[in-house]
C-alpha cells in the first residue's frame, strides 16, 4: 500500500512540473496544426469542445492507432479509461461502467460511423472485433462518449456512444500498400489511395485482406476426456477478413461506403456443439454493408443536414451437433440472419438569442428485413423456424444548449421514439460550470433505453411471451471534473450512479423450445469513480494513465455482476524513437478479478466462479526507412501473461483463455502525391 | 497473491524517461488557447501598410469571446510585434475598431458580422473568426476544425484591398477557398 502511495505522490509532483515549460506561442504553425483541441461531434451532433460537452469524452486519433498498433476497434476501446473488452474466441464484448455481461452482443453500446448508427437491426449488436467490417487504418478518430445518449440517438445508447470518424483522402494524400506477417499464421495485405483535388473534391478507397490460423492447439479443461481429444481443439481458431472502404466528399455532400466480411472458426464448442469436430467446424460469418450519404448546408446561421443510408447485415453459422465418422452430417445446425434497413434523417442546428444553440431532428427507419432462419444441413425437412419480419420506427428530437453566463452552460435534450409496439420519451440534462475555459464541472443526468432485439424476440426459441417484452431503461447521474493545466496536462475525473431497470433477462420456461424465455425483470445498481491524466510532451511524446473503480450489483441476488472487475488500471506512453518520425509506444492494462456467469456445477449447485486479475502489456515500434517505406512491429501480451475472460452460459467452460505473447511485423510503401 | 499494480512502476519509469528525455512542450490544449496561438501567428506573418499610425502598442481586439481574450493575454505576455508590446483589448460590437491591428470575433449572428466587417472594408485590420461563412461576409481569415485540428482559410483579395500583406509562409498553410 505504501508503495502505491509513493507512486501516486511521485506522479502528483512530477506531472505539473513537466508541464511548466514552453508555451504554445513558441510553436510553429506546422506544429500548431497537428494539435488536437479536443473537439467532439457525437455528444451533441455538432462539433463542440469536449470540456463543454454534456458527457465525459475520450478520443483516439489515427496517429495513436498507428503508434500503438491497434488492429481492431476492440484494441482501441481497451485503451480507454474504465472500458474493458472480453473475448470468447468468437466475438469481442465491451464492458463499460461495470456492465460487461458475457454474451450480450454489445447491444447496450451505440456504435456510429461518421454519426450513422451501425448496430445491426437484428441483434442490436455493435461489432468491435474484425467483424466490425472496417480496418482501423481507415479511422481518422474515434470518439468515446460515456453515459446514456438516447435523448439524441434513441435505442442502444445505453452506456456509451462510440463514434468512428473515417479518414479522408487528404489525410492519406497518396497511395499506400502494407504487408504484415505475424505469429499464429497471421498475414495482412492492405492497399489504399486517396487525395484531395484542387476543386475541393476528396476521395479515399482502401481494401484489406487478413487471415490468421489462430492458436493451433487450444486446451479447454472442461472438455478434458478421452472422447473429446483430451480437451484439445486442433486448428479451430482461424479467422479470415475482407474489408472495403470508400469515401468521397464534394462541397456539402459526403458519401461513405463499406463492405466487410469476417469468417471465423469457433473452437469452444459453444451452443452444445461437438468438441474438436474437424469436418463440420462450428463457424460464423458476419457481413456488413453500408452506403451512407450526408448532405450539409449552411444558410446564414442555420446549418441543415440531410442523410440517407442503407445498411445490410447478414450472419450465418454452422453448428455440428452430430456427425458420422465418415463426415456425414447427421445433425449440423445451420442458422442465418439478415438485417437490412433504410434510414432517412434530417437535422437543423440553429443559434438562438441568449447564446443558445438549438439542435432538432427527425429520423425514419424502415427495417426492410429482420429475418432469422434455423435448420439443419443436408436435411430435406423444412427449417425449424423461418422468421421474416420488418418494421418501421420514427423519432423526433430536440436539444438546446444555453450559455447562461460566461461560466454556466445549461443543456437539455428530449427525444420521442415511436416503435410499432411502444413509444418512448427520453430526456437528458446537463449543468456545466466553467470557472475558466480550461476547467469545467459537470452534473449530467441521463436516461436511455434499449429495445428488445431480434434474438430476444425469436418466438420459436423463446415462446410467445417475448412479444410482451418492452424496452429496458437506465437512469444515470454523473459528476465530472475536467481540467487543463498549462495546456500540457489534462485531467478528467468522474463519479457516477447508474440504475438500470426492467433489464431483459433470461429465465427458465419449460414450455419453450430452448426451455427459457426473456422477461423485463433485471435491476442493477452501479456506482463508480474514474480518473485519468493525459500528458502531451515535447518531441511528440504522449502519455496517459487512468484508473477506474466500480461496483455493479444485481438487485435480485445482491451479487456483483459477472465479468465486472472492481479495478481497471491503464497506462500508455509513446516516445520518439532513434530517428525522425520513428516511435516506440508501450501500454499496460490491468483488470482485477472478475466473476463468471453462474451455472450448475458437477454437484448440481448453481454457482459462479472467478477469473483472476491480470496485467497485459503491449509494445509497438514504428520506424520509417526514408520517405517511402515504413516498418512496424507489435508485440502483444509482451510478458506472456496467462489469463482468461468469463464467457456466456452458452458455453460449457466458464471462462476462455486468451492469447499469450503474439507478434507481427509489417512494411508499408507509401507514395505521396505532390501538391 | 499476485501484485495487481505491478504495471504501475513500469509505466512511471517510462513516463520519467519521457519527461526528461525530450524537450517539453505539450499538445493537449483548450480551444481558446489554441486559437490564441494561431491569432498570434497570423499577426506575425502579416505586414501592415507603413502609413498606419504606430501608436504605443500593437493592439489585438477581441469581440464577444472573453475566453479567447484571456488566452491571448496569457499568450502574448512579454511578446511584441512591429517593435511594440502587444495589447489585448476586448471591444463591444458598436465600438470603433479602426485602431485594432487584428480583430477576432465570435458568437455573432450573420447580420452582425456583416455590419462589423462592412465598417472595416478596406481598413487595415486583420479580421479573424470561426463563424460559418465569415469569408463570404467579407472577413479575411476563417477558422474551422477538421478531425479535431484547427484549420484556416484566407481571403487574399479582401486582405489586399485593406492593404495587408500576408506572408507566403502563412498562405501555404491555409486551406484553399
Amino acid at each position: 500500500m505504501n508503495r502505491k502511495l509513493v507512486l501516486v505522490l511521485v506522479c502528483a509532483v512530477m506531472l505539473p512540473r513537466a508541464a511548466a515549460a514552453q508555451s504554445l506561442t513558441d510553436l510553429s504553425l506546422e506544429d500548431l496544426m497537428q494539435i488536437d483541441a479536443g473537439q467532439v461531434f457525437g455528444a451533441s451532433e455538432r462539433l463542440q469542445p469536449s470540456i463543454e460537452a454534456p458527457a465525459s469524452v475520450s478520443f483516439i486519433t489515427a496517429q495513436e492507432i498507428q503508434r500503438y498498433g491497434y488492429r481492431t476497434l476492440a484494441d482501441i476501446l481497451r485503451s480507454v479509461r474504465g472500458m474493458y473488452v472480453t473475448n470468447d474466441r468468437n466475438f469481442s464484448y465491451i464492458g463499460a461502467r461495470g456492465f460487461g455481461k458475457p454474451g450480450d452482443y454489445n447491444s447496450r453500446i451505440l456504435l456510429l460511423i461518421n454519426g450513422h448508427r451501425v448496430n445491426d437491426n437484428l441483434f442490436g449488436q455493435a461489432e468491435i472485433g474484425a467483424e466490425f467490417g472496417l480496418d482501423p487504418a481507415t479511422f481518422e478518430r474515434v470518439e468515446v462518449i460515456r453515459g446514456p445518449a438516447s435523448s439524441l440517438y434513441g435505442d442502444s445508447a445505453f452506456f456509451a456512444v462510440v463514434n468512428v470518424i473515417t479518414r479522408s483522402g487528404e489525410s492519406l494524400n497518396g497511395t499506400a500498400a502494407t504487408v504484415e506477417a505475424g505469429t499464429l499464421g497471421t498475414g495482412l495485405f492492405r492497399a489504399s489511395t486517396g487525395r484531395r483535388l484542387s476543386n475541393g473534391a476528396d476521395y479515399m478507397f482502401s481494401t484489406t485482406f487478413e487471415h490468421s490460423d489462430g492458436v493451433k492447439k487450444l486446451y479447454f479443461p472442461a472438455f478434458d476426456s478421452p472422447e473429446t481429444n483430451h480437451g484439445i481443439a486442433e486448428r479451430l481458431d482461424g479467422e479470415g477478413v475482407k474489408q472495403f472502404y470508400g469515401r468521397a466528399t464534394f462541397k456539402g455532400l459526403a458519401v461513405t461506403t463499406m463492405y466487410g466480411t469476417r469468417e471465423r472458426d469457433i473452437p469452444t464448442a459453444s451452443l452444445q456443439t461437438m468438441f474438436n469436430e474437424q469436418v463440420w467446424h462450428e463457424q460464423a460469418t458476419d457481413r456488413h454493408g453500408l452506403v451512407d450519404a450526408l448532405y450539409t448546408r449552411s444558410f446564414r446561421d442555420t446549418r441543415l443536414t440531410l442523410r440517407g443510408s442503407y445498411d445490410r447485415f447478414t450472419f450465418s453459422g454452422t453448428y455440428p451437433m452430430a456427425v458420422e465418422p465418415d463426415g456425414t452430417p447427421t445433425l449440423v445446425g445451420d442458422a442465418t440472419g439478415t438485417g437490412a434497413r433504410w434510414s432517412a434523417s434530417s437535422g437543423v442546428t440553429q443559434p438562438l438569442p441568449g447564446r443558445q444553440t438549438l439542435r432538432a431532428g427527425v429520423e425514419f427507419i424502415d427495417n426492410l428485413a429482420q429475418n432469422q432462419r434455423g435448420g439443419f444441413i443436408g436435411n430435406p425437412i423444412p427449417p425449424l423456424f423461418d422468421i421474416k419480419t420488418s418494421s418501421t420506427q420514427q423519432a423526433l428530437y430536440l436539444q438546446d444548449e444555453m450559455k447562461v453566463t460566461r461560466w454556466l452552460i445549461l443543456n437539455g435534450g428530449l427525444r420521442f421514439d415511436r416503435y410499432e409496439q411502444f413509444d418512448r420519451v427520453t430526456p437528458r440534462a446537463a449543468f456545466i460550470v466553467m470557472p475558466s475555459s480550461a476547467q469545467s464541472f459537470k452534473y449530467l443526468f441521463g436516461n436511455a433505453f434499449r429495445a428488445p432485439n431480434g434474438w430476444e424476440l425469436n418466438d420459436f426459441y423463446f415462446g410467445d411471451r417475448v412479444h410482451q417484452l418492452r424496452p429496458e431503461s437506465i437512469d444515470t447521474h454523473e459528476v465530472v471534473w475536467e481540467r487543463y493545466f498549462n495546456d500540457r496536462l489534462r485531467t478528467a475525473t468522474s463519479a457516477y450512479w447508474y440504475r438500470a431497470d426492467r433489464l431483459i433477462t433470461p429465465t427458465l420456461d419449460d414450455s419453450t423450445f430452448l426451455g427459457a424465455t426473456f422477461v423485463n425483470q433485471g435491476e442493477v445498481r452501479a456506482k463508480g469513480f474514474e480518473t485519468e491524466a493525459q500528458l502531451r510532451l515535447g518531441g511528440e511524446s504522449r502519455a496517459l494513465v487512468s484508473y477506474a473503480i466500480q461496483s455493479a450489483v444485481d438487485q435480485q441476488t445482491g451479487e456483483e455482476l459477472p465479468n465486472s472487475p472492481r479495478h481497471v488500471v491503464k497506462g500508455r506512453i509513446s516516445v520518439p524513437g532513434p530517428t525522425a518520425r520513428s516511435f516506440v509506444s508501450f501500454e499496460a492494462q490491468y483488470l482485477s478479478a472478475r466473476g463468471t456467469v453462474p451455472r450448475f456445477d458437477a454437484d448440481g449447485n448453481f454457482a459462479a466462479g472467478r477469473v483472476k486479475g491480470a496485467a497485459i502489456a503491449n509494445v509497438t515500434v514504428v520506424q520509417p526507412l526514408g520517405h517511402t517505406w515504413e516498418l512496424t512491429g507489435t508485440v502483444r501480451n509482451l510478458f506472456g501473461t496467462i489469463y482468461a475472460d468469463p464467457v456466456s452460459d452458452q458455453h460449457v467452460q466458464e471462462s476462455v483463455e486468451q492469447n499469450g505473447r503474439t507478434a507481427r511485423i509489417g512494411v508499408t510503401w507509401k507514395f505521396s502525391q505532390a501538391e | 497473491m499476485r501484485r495487481p499494480l505491478g504495471i504501475v512502476p513500469l509505466a512511471i519509469a517510462s513516463l520519467t524517461l519521457a519527461l526528461f528525455g525530450s524537450a517539453a512542450f505539450a499538445q493537449d490544449v483548450t480551444e481558446p488557447a489554441l486559437k490564441a496561438a494561431f491569432i498570434y501567428n497570423f499577426a506575425r506573418f502579416t505586414t501592415w501598410p507603413a502609413d498606419v499610425p504606430a501608436g504605443d502598442s500593437f493592439t489585438i481586439c477581441v469581440l464577444n469571446d472573453s475566453a479567447v481574450a484571456d488566452a491571448l493575454r496569457k499568450a502574448v505576455i512579454g511578446k511584441s510585434l512591429t517593435e511594440r508590446p502587444i495589447a489585448v483589448t476586448v471591444v463591444a460590437a458598436a465600438a470603433p475598431k479602426r485602431t485594432c491591428r487584428v480583430l477576432y470575433m465570435a458568437g455573432l449572428q450573420a447580420s452582425q458580422v456583416a455590419t462589423v466587417v462592412a465598417d472595416l472594408r478596406e481598413v487595415p485590420v486583420l479580421t479573424i473568426s470561426s463563424i460559418d461563412g465569415f469569408a463570404s461576409a467579407g472577413g479575411m481569415t476563417q477558422f474551422f476544425f477538421e478531425h479535431g485540428q484547427l484549420r484556416f482559410r484566407i481571403d487574399l483579395e479582401t486582405a489586399k484591398r485593406a492593404g495587408l500583406q500576408i506572408s507566403s509562409r502563412l498562405l501555404i498553410m491555409a486551406r484553399p477557398q
